[in-house]
């Protein structure tokens, strides 16, 4: 590790004690003011699901990890005039989603995948949460094991659309409102997209669901 | 409320996220209505079921790793800190610019014979000089520097989201087209105030320290 990486990584460490108890908006004043390290916070925060949500969309893990980073410089460029009509969550999750979406569709005129339309380069995995009674019954691991596979499986299944719909709403806490402004869809869009998504889910899991 | 509507607010009213009024409205329905009941339970099973895995999407990096990267592409890309004077950058980019405006402007005076920016500016519309076809008559560079000024510092709150679509997926070439012969024109009259008032600027200090020479 040479001299200048290892100043930043303490700079690093020393950022999130000072500010992971932040809410955002408070950090994004602090940045607006010039607090470098306000938005080193915010990289911190949101870096998972923000490489996460890439992911999903371009399947492949170098081109999430380029296009993770590349929407956190460009929320660094744009943020002085972050007008806050939008929470700073909901906003980084667009810029991801535009770039990821450019990316898909220069991607497609160079023919190197078809479009968001058959985003299937890598599958999307899911797996079991571990709760202290599995440790004690393997029998529950098991059954835990065989749902991950199940609900990777029905998931996959579903229209792309219904797909980011159904993960944003579930797995990414986000509400309607936020998901629509994300995807460009209205909010009876993104509920239509979301009913649609559990009624399908449903019948694909119904075995899982009368156990 | 009637059956349909309430099957459609189910997912909200499981996660709470709807007003105290109609929370009310849909407890007081359930109680009372079987097939609401029995989909508001199935919706209840599933997201048991879904809260028992999550994605395993794996972070390939360490997360100190993602930052150094991220701060090394700020700094490789040179995205100015928000505490930076625009100033500084202002001044190439003037040079360039504000030498088509100050032929318009010069050639507006000539014909005139007096002049003001504002009624220069309504009065460009009917000359063959305006700010839509002084932008178009820049060259790629400057044009290119113009319209990162548009992004980073003098958006005019005409243009809507304007930071937003500039931190995601339209380039400035994309965005400068974009822009109506109006909205054109609304930023280059602020490129021209910036400039006149970057000269005056200049012209009090040139003021002030010959003064300073001579005291």
């Amino acid at each position: 590790m040479d001299k200048e990486t290892d100043v930043e990584t303490v700079q690093t460490n020393e950022t999130r004690i000072s500010f992971e108890s932040f809410p955002d908006i408070e950090l994004v004043k602090e940045f607006k003011n010039g607090n470098e390290k306000a938005f080193d916070t915010l990289v911190s925060r949101y870096q998972t699901k923000i490489y996460r949500q890439a992911w999903r969309m371009v399947r492949n893990e170098q081109d999430a990890l380029e296009l993770s980073q590349e929407t956190f410089v460009r929320a660094y460029r744009a943020l002085p005039k972050f007008k806050e009509k939008s929470s700073f969550y909901t906003w980084l999750f667009r810029i991801c989603f535009n770039l990821c979406l450019t990316f898909l569709n220069k991607s497609k005129k160079e023919q190197k995948v078809s479009s968001i339309d058959t985003m299937t380069e890598e599958r999307l995995m899911f797996e079991a949460v571990s709760v202290k009674e599995d440790m004690r019954e393997p029998s529950l691991i098991t059954k835990r094991e065989g749902l991950a596979k199940a609900i990777s499986n029905a998931v996959e299944n579903l229209p792309p659309q219904q797909k980011l719909v159904f993960m944003m709403r579930q797995y990414d806490d986000m509400k309607n409102n936020d998901i629509a402004k994300t995807l460009h869809l209205s909010v009876g869009g993104v509920k239509s997209n979301y009913r649609h998504a559990i009624v399908k889910l449903k019948e694909m899991l119904k075995e899982w669901l009368l156990r | 409320m009637k059956c349909l509507k309430i099957k459609d607010l189910l997912p909200e009213y499981l996660k709470q996220e709807l007003s105290i009024k109609d929370m009310k409205r849909i407890e007081i329905h359930i109680q009372s209505c079987k097939s609401c009941q029995t989909d508001l339970n199935e919706l209840k099973a599933l997201n048991e079921v879904f809260s028992d895995v999550q994605p395993a999407v794996k972070f390939p990096v360490s997360e100190d790793d993602f930052m150094l990267q991220v701060r090394r592409k700020i700094r490789t890309q040179n995205v100015k800190s928000p505490r930076r004077s625009i100033l500084p950058r202002l001044i190439p980019i003037f040079s360039a610019a504000a030498m088509v405006f100050i032929i318009a402007i010069v050639y507006h005076a000539h014909s005139t014979k007096s002049i003001n920016e504002q009624k220069y500016l309504s009065s460009v519309k009917s000359e063959p000089i305006n700010a839509t076809y002084a932008f178009d008559n820049l060259d790629t560079t400057t044009q290119y520097q113009v319209s990162e000024m548009i992004i980073n510092e003098i958006a005019p709150d005409s243009l809507e989201n304007v930071e937003l679509e500039a931190a995601s997926n339209v380039s400035t070439d994309e965005l400068i087209s974009s822009l109506s012969d109006k909205e054109k024109e609304t930023f280059m009259q602020e490129l021209i105030n910036q400039y006149q008032e970057n000269i005056n600027n200049n012209n009090q200090g040139a003021e002030t320290s010959s003064g300073g020479d001579n005291g």
